[in-house]
């Protein structure tokens, strides 16, 4: 349990990276970011940039973690992850099974809406964990892409921005200040910057209550994948010590089938990856 | 000496403008100097050759480790050690089978004493699963129970311990043997019931080195059915009930709640008829007699209910709050109660008594992981990234108001992706028949080395 601690960081990192990618799904190229009024819909962009990343339907995938510290690799691991739109409440249920480094794998964790789980194969003993316990570990920097932006946050303005993104072209964008909507969402606010063109999600800046400067992420690499160019890559920055850096590359996309029945305590004993 | 208004307006203007450029300025040099960390990042991981490791069947490690020991009758310390190895496999064979061994071996060694190995089958099972029920066959450990150092409804831990290699809490249930049975699990969308069946297989236990050991945990036949059922959103409350030949059924509850964003709050409870403790460890009254290892003689005998063999209702509980700050440290507070064991008179009576029964009783409730007086009080703390990347520090202090003794454990970790070292230390206070600081051992260091392949 305690070797793992660390590892909720970073499978905060995965879960909250991957759980978007469920999420919008609905709507997905179905709405204009303009009003009626032909105003920009600050919140109709955010659902459309969740939707450009988020595969329709349930899905796996694998995310290789490499960490530096003032340019040094300090740390790297693997995580598989498992998600699944719960329709009732509109978040995400993500089963994250840990693949490297060896004296983690197997290791567990369940996200379904506040209630989290830890499971340890070596003592087939399931552990409740807090939120805030989800974030120890430098991989805290993980969760920048909180849990489906449009259902946890509202996007309180839309404005028109060029900037660098993480590929060093330059994007067309809107720039959307996002605040917490939810008693449980990770940030205070955020911003967004997102492409005019395409919908895709460009950089995040995320924000702590106290308004300071948590981590800047860039989303870059974007490929076809399920069906869709979806962002593989993410470059995390600390807001404080910007060189404490994590890469994130996605890889191994599928559609998983992903029964509710899975999704709770009793059956992590039972999970296998697939 | 007045100035013109004009004047004023100049020097407020040029004010004004100067406090603008200075904090523009300011503004653009930390623009620029963010854009350039931001370049220097992505940089880096235009660099990052980052693949995804391929899941593996079998993960195995090994252990070495060196052990000083300093006993409380003030003799000079002790040294030994042990080395390890342990491996867990989990192999698919077949889209619906699989297979999961798992086992440790540990060698340990002492000064002035032949070796001693010990081989720790903990499981190999086969499963089955079909679309939402699952069936699984052989030596499996089973573990219920949401509490952190007590766990009364983890009711095959009851012998479960071949090899002590450390107090800890996390350890002690990483290591011990499971249980032969046949278990079927039946899953829905909000819940599960779960049975399970352990048939009895020897009435003795076995300590030969490479023995599976059956004899500890199928002494005897048992039964044990579990359901889980969300009632409401973030609270799915488990129902347990279990019964063993010659025992009356017991049940148990394990909740969970999060009471906010840092702190989760647990109750696990198990109730049923039984005899006490002391009973069970076939201790027969008899409190009067010389003391030993120059303890006090006994006080005459003291007619004390949980003394008596007589069957009654008796609770026990492991409740508790676990907290996380935002600095990476997690602290548990834990309240343990077993009405199956002496209260503050009976324990009085035992630990002043002879020494035969009452060791018989401790090594009793050990080995049936039950506490040894009716109440303790545990606090657990660990923290994460102390100064440097991956350092852990876990501490805690296990206390019985009773007897006011009280065990201190801690651990400074490290490791790289295969290598890793600790250091942990014990030291126990209380007098020599105290519950928490028993003779021997009053103090003890350890030094760790695991390699994990």
């Amino acid at each position: 349990m305690r070797e793992a601690m660390n590892m909720f960081g970073l499978i905060a990192m995965g879960m909250l990276l991957a759980a978007p990618y469920a999420g919008a799904a609905s709507l997905q190229g179905a709405e204009s970011p303009q009003s009626a009024t032909g105003t920009l819909d600050a919140q109709k962009i955010l659902a459309a940039s969740d939707a450009v990343r988020n595969p329709g339907k349930p899905f796996g995938l694998s995310i290789a973690l490499v960490e530096y510290r003032n340019a040094k690799e300090v740390d790297s691991n693997t995580l598989a992850i498992y998600s699944k739109l719960d329709g009732e409440t509109g978040r995400y249920r993500t089963l994250v099974s840990y693949v490297a480094p060896p004296r983690d794998a197997g290791k567990l964790v369940l996200q379904s809406g506040t209630e989290m789980w830890f499971y340890d194969p070596s003592s087939e003993a399931s552990i409740r964990i807090s939120p805030q316990q989800r974030l120890l570990g430098q991989a805290s920097t993980g969760d920048v892409v909180t849990v489906n932006f449009a259902h946890d946050y509202r996007a309180q303005s839309a404005t028109t921005e060029d900037i660098t993104d993480g590929d060093r072209k330059l994007r067309h964008c809107y720039k959307l200040a996002i605040s917490a909507a939810v008693p449980d969402a990770t940030y205070h606010r955020v911003e967004l910057w997102v492409e005019q063109s395409s919908n895709r999600p460009v950089k995040g800046k995320f924000y702590s209550d106290s308004d300071h400067l948590l981590k800047t992420a860039y989303y870059r690499r974007f490929e076809v994948q399920l069906g869709q160019e979806r962002p593989t890559e993410i470059v995390i920055i600390d807001g404080l010590t910007p060189t404490w850096v994590t890469v994130m590359r996605y890889s191994n996309y599928a559609w998983r089938e992903i029964d509710d029945s899975w999704l709770q305590r009793d059956y992590l004993p039972r999970f296998r990856p697939q | 000496m007045s100035e013109a208004p004009g004047g004023r307006c100049f020097e407020r203007c040029a004010g004004a403008w100067l406090l603008l450029l200075v904090a523009t300025g300011r503004m653009l040099g930390a623009e620029a100097i963010a854009q350039e960390g931001d370049e220097a990042a992505l940089a880096l991981a235009d660099r990052t050759r980052a693949e995804a490791a391929a899941p593996r069947t079998c993960i195995e490690y090994s252990e070495v480790a060196a052990i000083e020991t300093t006993e409380s009758d003030g003799a000079a310390p002790s040294t030994g050690g042990r080395g390890s190895f342990a491996i867990r496999c989990d192999a698919a064979l077949g889209p619906e089978w699989r297979a999961v061994v798992s086992d440790r071996f540990d060698d340990f060694f002492a000064s002035g004493a032949s070796n001693q190995p010990v081989n720790t089958l903990k499981e190999a099972y086969l499963s089955f699963r079909g679309s939402t029920e699952l069936f699984d066959f052989g030596r499996i450990n089973v573990r219920q129970g949401v509490g952190y150092a007590y766990n009364p409804t983890d009711y095959f831990r009851a012998d479960a311990l071949r090899a002590v290699i450390s107090i800890d809490p996390d350890t002690l249930r990483d290591e011990r043997l499971g249980t032969l049975m046949a278990r079927s699990q039946t899953l829905w969308s909000s819940g599960s019931l779960t049975a399970v069946f352990a048939p009895r297989v020897s009435a003795q236990p076995n300590d030969s080195p490479l023995n599976p050991d059956f004899g500890a945990t199928n002494d005897r036949s048992r039964w044990l059915v579990v359901l889980s059922q969300r009632v409401a959103t973030d609270f799915q409350p488990q129902l347990l009930v279990t019964g063993a030949q010659h025992s009356s059924p017991q049940v148990g509850l394990d909740l969970t709640h999060l009471l906010n964003s840092a702190t989760v709050a647990y109750l696990e409870y198990s109730g049923g008829r039984s005899p006490s403790n002391l009973a069970l460890s076939e201790y027969e009254p008899s409190v009067s007699g010389p003391a030993v290892l120059g303890l006090p003689v006994s006080e005459p005998a003291i007619s004390e209910p949980s003394i008596s063999t007589q069957t009654a209702f008796r609770p026990r509980l492991s409740t508790g709050l676990a907290y996380t700050t935002p600095y990476k440290l997690s602290v548990t507070l834990e309240y343990e109660y077993d009405a199956a064991a002496p209260g503050s008179t009976g324990w009085r009576v035992l630990r002043t008594g002879p020494i035969p029964p009452y060791v018989q009783y401790r090594d009793y409730a050990a080995l049936q992981g039950e506490l040894a007086t009716r109440q303790n009080l545990f606090v657990y703390a660990h923290w994460d990234d102390v100064l440097i990347n991956r350092l852990g520090l876990t501490a805690f202090v296990r206390y019985d108001p009773y007897d006011h003794s009280r065990v201190t454990w801690a651990e400074a970790r490290y490791h790289w992706e295969h290598l890793g070292w600790a250091i942990q230390w014990q030291r126990n206070a209380g007098d020599a028949t105290s519950d928490e600081a028993p003779w021997p051992v009053r103090q003890s260091w350890l030094a760790l080395i695991d390699y994990y392949f």
